[in-house]
């Protein structure tokens, strides 16, 4: 994100892409950057929260399931300290998510998994950059 | 009679009702003897006037007591009931008995009774071996009925126990034939819609009888129990097997439960009329014994399903999850593969070469076959998972509900040469419902009439042809759309119509259906609202769904 560009590009919006699957994190980062995201990578909900509090990204991309910190709690604690407010889940049980997450005063995004990126994409960006 | 008695003063001993009076000097002969009422036997009075009651009580039959009379003369003690009896010439024989206490002229007072019948010895002990006989017959009888009793309930203890139906009849046929004397007996269950099968005989002979549906079938089937009492004779049973006509001439049915599933329990006798009608009630007794017999086994393997469907919503949670992530893996790296070429392409300003095409299409392949697959593992997950079917309704769309249920089953039916055909109106409202809860009821509905017709082929040993037809009907006005299932294998039997939406009702083998299906459709239909029905016609069965309509709500404000 360089200033000193001579066009006013817009701003590059930031993704945190946290999964505990290198392949999948990796894959998904990568197939972001691509299409213009500046892609954060964490391996599981408690390095989500830390980098989500220093970095402060414009949407997460957080799966539900992982060790020490699952994505359903990091998004409340993400939610709570106002880190960010716009988390997506990723999840193969989308429905049950949705409502585990209602229980905690949670409206968030559930995608299904398998993940289409196409879909993902078009989530997100209308999350990143309203108004487009 | 007064007359004695004033004459006779009566002792104070009065055990005895008197049928006379007597006194008795110091030497026991008997002074003076008066008859009291007209039971007295005057030949007792013949007999003991003038007699010395020492010598007469010798010729008792019970000469101890003869001696003790004797005794009593030097203790001048009361004398009680003693008992003599004797024979007349003429073979007739007196029987009586005296009391008495002393007098006070060293003589005994005394009433007596006379009795009539056999010697007093013969008699009792007549009497003492007939008693004796009868305890010794009744601890016989009484041990013969505690050792059927521990084989009974031995026989009911192996009955409850979870066994394999032969085992089970075996030890079922073993109680019956303690109960009723019969020559064969046959259990009989439903193998196909139309056709009975002995599964279990006493006789190995009888096993795997084939038996017509017909009248006593019925009757039996619908809970009746009926005695036959000549098979020969009588010409309005022709449904029992010929084989069984030859061999037996009367029978006694009685309906049985296997699990939920109407049989018969048939026994067999040569002789024309050994059975009555009276051996009925212990007919229906017995198939109420097996019935729960059954039971035992039914409810085994109720948890045993349960316990297996609930691993396998498990597993296919787990599998679901294993297998969409490396899915997902797939689908994201081929479209990074894909945009990695395409970027180098805009980079170079050029549509790229013929070879790069064909890897582009290739890989939107794989991602296509990908994302694919994992729906299949998606639709998959969702049966397993009937807890999702709580969740929201919404306007859904009947063709893209049954295009699904073609992509699911497309493979399956195909396998068994059967065709399934959709038929919806060029318009249909989209309806009220879950998208995954109304796919299953489809799904079940499909599958189950996939395995009719296959069964109905089967027993006809034909190889499996047939159609399913999915057919909306939408008239426009209702607040609901009716969507038929139909297929052509066979039927439902009428007598189960009743049941089949039960929990755990199955026709198909044992091991092929959970018996959940069309329970699991029932619920979720009612959970949206809607209704499922069935009923058969010529070709097979139809099931009949109605399901709320769509109804965009009015906006707030609108007049």
């Amino acid at each position: 994100m360089s200033a000193s560009q001579p066009l006013p590009e817009p701003r590059r919006p930031t993704l945190l892409v946290v999964d505990d699957d290198y392949d999948l994190r990796s894959e998904l980062a990568e197939l972001f950057e691509r299409v213009g995201y500046r892609v954060l990578q964490a391996a599981n909900g408690i390095e989500a929260v830390e980098m989500a509090r220093e970095q402060r990204p414009d949407v997460v991309l957080m799966d539900v399931g992982m060790p020490q910190l699952g994505g359903v709690r990091a998004a409340e604690i993400m939610t709570l300290l106002r880190h960010t407010e716009q988390v997506v889940l990723m999840s193969g049980n989308p429905e049950l998510v949705a409502e585990a997450a209602s229980h905690r005063g949670l409206a968030p995004i559930v995608l299904n998994k398998p993940l289409s990126f196409d879909i993902c994409r078009r989530v997100i960006d209308s999350l990143a950059k309203p108004g487009h | 009679m007064a007359n004695a008695a004033d004459v006779v003063p009566l002792p104070d001993l009065l055990s005895l009702a008197a049928d006379f009076t007597w006194r008795a000097g110091p030497d026991l002969r008997v002074d003076e003897i008066s008859p009291l009422d007209v039971g007295c036997d005057p030949a007792v009075i013949q007999l003991l006037r003038g007699a010395r009651l020492d010598r007469l009580a010798q010729r008792t039959l019970y000469p101890a007591q003869g001696v003790a009379i004797s005794a009593l003369l030097n203790r001048k003690a009361p004398m009680r009931d003693v008992a003599l009896s004797f024979s007349q010439r003429d073979g007739a024989v007196v029987n009586f008995t005296l009391t008495g206490s002393p007098g006070g002229d060293g003589g005994y007072v005394g009433v007596g009774k006379v009795w009539s019948g056999r010697p007093f010895d013969e008699q009792h002990r007549g009497e003492l071996v007939e008693l004796l006989e009868r305890a010794e017959a009744n601890r016989n009888r009484e041990m013969r009925l505690r050792e059927e009793a521990d084989v009974l309930l031995a026989s009911l203890r192996a009955l409850i126990q979870p066994s394999p139906l032969a085992d089970k009849c075996a030890d079922l046929f073993n109680l019956f034939s303690r109960l009723l004397r019969f020559d064969e007996a046959l259990v009989v269950r439903r193998r196909t819609r139309d056709e009975l099968l002995t599964v279990v005989a006493t006789d190995p002979a009888l096993t795997g009888l084939r038996w017509p549906l017909g009248e006593v079938i019925d009757a039996a089937l619908m809970g009746e129990a009926l005695v036959v009492a000549d098979l020969a004779a009588t010409r309005e049973w022709p449904d029992f097997p010929d084989i069984i006509r030859e061999r037996f001439r009367t029978a006694l049915v009685a309906p049985l439960t296997i699990g939920s599933e109407a049989a018969m329990l048939v026994a067999l006798h040569r002789t024309p009329g050994y059975f009555e009608p009276s051996q009925l009630a212990l007919m229906q007794r017995l198939s109420l014994i097996a019935t729960q017999a059954f039971q035992v086994d039914e409810q085994k393997n109720v948890l045993i399903n349960t316990a297996k469907l609930a691993t396998l919503g498990e597993l296919m949670t787990v599998i679901a999850h294993e297998i969409s992530q490396p899915l997902s893996v797939i689908a994201m790296a081929v479209k990074n593969a894909k945009l990695a070429i395409e970027t180098e392409n805009e980079r170079n300003n050029s549509v790229g070469t013929a070879e790069q095409a064909i890897v582009i299409s290739k890989l939107d392949r794989i991602h296509d076959q990908a994302l694919r697959a994992g729906e299949i593992i998606g639709a998959i997950r969702t049966l397993a998972h009937p807890d999702r079917r709580t969740l929201g309704l919404r306007p859904v769309s009947v063709i893209e509900i049954m295009d699904n249920i073609r992509h699911l089953t497309e493979g399956s039916l195909r396998n068994r040469g059967i065709a399934l055909y959709c038929h919806a109106p060029s318009y249909c409202r989209p309806l009220r419902a879950n998208p995954v809860s109304l796919q299953q009821v489809f799904l079940n509905l499909v599958v189950n009439a996939r395995d009719a017709i296959a069964d109905a082929a089967k027993s006809r040993n034909e190889p499996t042809r047939g159609e399913i037809h999915i057919s909306v009907y939408d008239d426009g006005t209702s607040d609901r759309i009716q969507v038929e299932v139909s297929d052509t294998g066979g039927g439902i039997p009428p007598d189960v119509m009743n049941r089949i939406f039960d929990a755990f009702f199955t026709l198909k083998e044992v091991g092929s259906g959970t018996g959940l299906g069309l329970s699991i459709c029932r619920t979720l239909m009612i959970d949206m609202g809607g209704s499922i029905s069935a009923r058969n016609e010529s070709a097979g069965a139809v099931f009949r769904l109605e399901i709320p309509a769509y109804v965009e709500e009015a906006p707030v404000g609108a007049p």
